[in-house]
């Protein structure tokens, strides 16, 4: 079934849950204006080797005397020994790692989380719908789907950013259309130089010819943002069965343990951050939840 | 385009696709095609509106012209949507601009004669301010969604 859901892999190995262990910045590359792309790999070799992480899961990325906080990968799964984590600059820990350095050391637990479905979604056409960073978790997603092309159906790549300077990765998209992507960008607000869509993201779903019965939508972004898409893509009679969000919340832990992300009867921090829509959708904008 | 050919557009355009035959054919008849080269203005702010279009093919950007910021894009159109809705209200005037991104080719409706089609035959007149107000409640939740700055730097961790 669609609807279950794919648990986490765990911390890593050798270690208690909370043990974080160094790792040091190999490259940091400017994304966008206050985001970046840190590039990592762990001191301990066996633990470099030993490092396995699936698309959707989040490290807890720690800097002592400052505190933690959860960061998605969004690198290639395929090559976990360098791990990828695209970071907005928002809060303190964030800043201070703005500060860092390549060949600066942090401090990193995990993985943790729950994965997006990429084997039990083989054979589907996949509708990716995102905004803002929400790309990053969905990159590992990007570049699993072209490693095993042949596996999937069509694939669709609706991304909205607040201008045209706000998009991530954009020297990749050029590589992702050639290899079977269906790219569609868009942006809240752009002068007239901009010749591509304006308007929000979920409006671009016109665009596209969807089959219901075999297309999968995989979402993630400002939670709001996740409304309209679920909504136009259940009016295009997708299943919610066949929908499925990262959701943020306020993760401390990153094990279920502390209560800070409990969303319902979940823990977004261990069942999440990845959901199928039917198993979250009674506490779905839930107003104060 | 051949008039034959315009009531087999209106087949697979999504505003008019699931209208029966004979309301079909009625906004066929009214129907005439138009095209347009890359960053033509088709109409500006404040204009009185005499048509409206379904877009066939292309890109259209609709712009706002704000004193001291120059024009700013607020939504771009594409196949098979609604251009031009105010146009159905006789007295209202355009509230934005709309200038080509893409060369676009699109069917053309004289305002006037399609409300007067729609006054004659109720059912048409029903079933097109049915999809008209569908698309400006569309346009609404949109915009709503583009107000809250949703990718704004928000605080974090």
């Amino acid at each position: 079934m669609l609807n279950t859901i794919t648990t986490a892999t765990g911390p890593t190995p050798d270690a208690g849950p909370m043990r974080t262990h160094p790792a040091r910045i190999i490259a940091i590359k400017e994304e966008a204006y206050a985001i970046a792309t840190y590039e990592i790999e762990f001191e301990d070799p066996a633990l470099k080797e030993a490092y396995q992480f699936k698309a959707g899961q989040f490290n807890m990325l720690y800097l002592p005397g400052i505190g933690e906080a959860p960061i998605s990968m969004s690198s290639d799964p395929a090559t976990p020994q360098v791990i990828g984590h695209t970071i907005r600059y928002a809060g303190n820990l964030t800043r201070a790692i703005s500060r860092l350095q390549v060949g600066d050391v942090i401090g990193v637990r995990g993985p943790y989380g729950s994965a997006w479905p990429l084997e039990q979604i083989e054979g589907d056409d996949l509708c990716i719908v995102t905004g803002g960073i929400g790309l990053a978790p969905l990159r590992p997603v990007i570049y699993h789907v072209l490693r095993h092309r042949e596996r999937y159906g069509r694939v669709f790549l609706l991304y909205g950013a607040r201008t045209p300077d706000d998009m991530l990765y954009e020297d990749e998209f050029e590589s992702w259309k050639q290899q079977g992507i269906q790219l569609y960008l868009t942006v809240d607000r752009a002068d007239p130089s901009w010749r591509g869509h304006v308007g929000v993201v979920p409006m671009l779903f016109y665009l596209l010819r969807l089959d219901p019965k075999k297309t999968t939508v995989l979402t993630c972004g400002p939670e709001i943002m996740i409304h309209f898409v679920i909504y136009e893509a259940m009016a295009r009679r997708i299943p919610k069965e066949r929908i499925y969000v990262s959701m943020e919340r306020n993760m401390k832990c990153g094990v279920g343990i502390c209560g800070h992300c409990q969303f319902g009867p979940h823990f977004v921090c261990k069942e999440g951050p990845v959901f199928p829509y039917a198993a979250i959708e009674p506490f779905f904008g839930v107003e104060d939840f | 385009m051949s008039p034959e050919t315009i009531p087999k557009l209106l087949q697979t355009l999504e505003f008019t696709k699931d209208l029966p035959p004979e309301q079909l054919e009625k906004l066929a008849e009214l129907a005439f095609e138009v095209s347009f080269p890359e960053d033509f203005t088709i109409f500006r702010e404040t204009d009185a509106g005499e048509l409206l279009y379904l877009i066939k093919s292309g890109q259209i950007a609709l712009y706002v012209s704000v004193p001291g910021k120059g024009r700013k894009t607020i939504l771009t159109l594409g196949p098979g949507q609604l251009l031009g809705w105010s146009s159905l209200f006789p007295s209202s005037r355009k509230t934005a601009s709309a200038r080509t991104v893409t060369p676009t080719e699109a069917i053309a409706f004289n305002a006037a004669q399609l409300r007067e089609a729609m006054d004659e035959d109720k059912d048409l007149g029903y079933a097109i301010l049915w999809r008209v107000a569908d698309v400006i409640a569309s346009r609404l939740k949109a915009t709503r969604l583009q107000l809250l700055d949703i990718f704004a730097p928000g605080r974090e961790c």
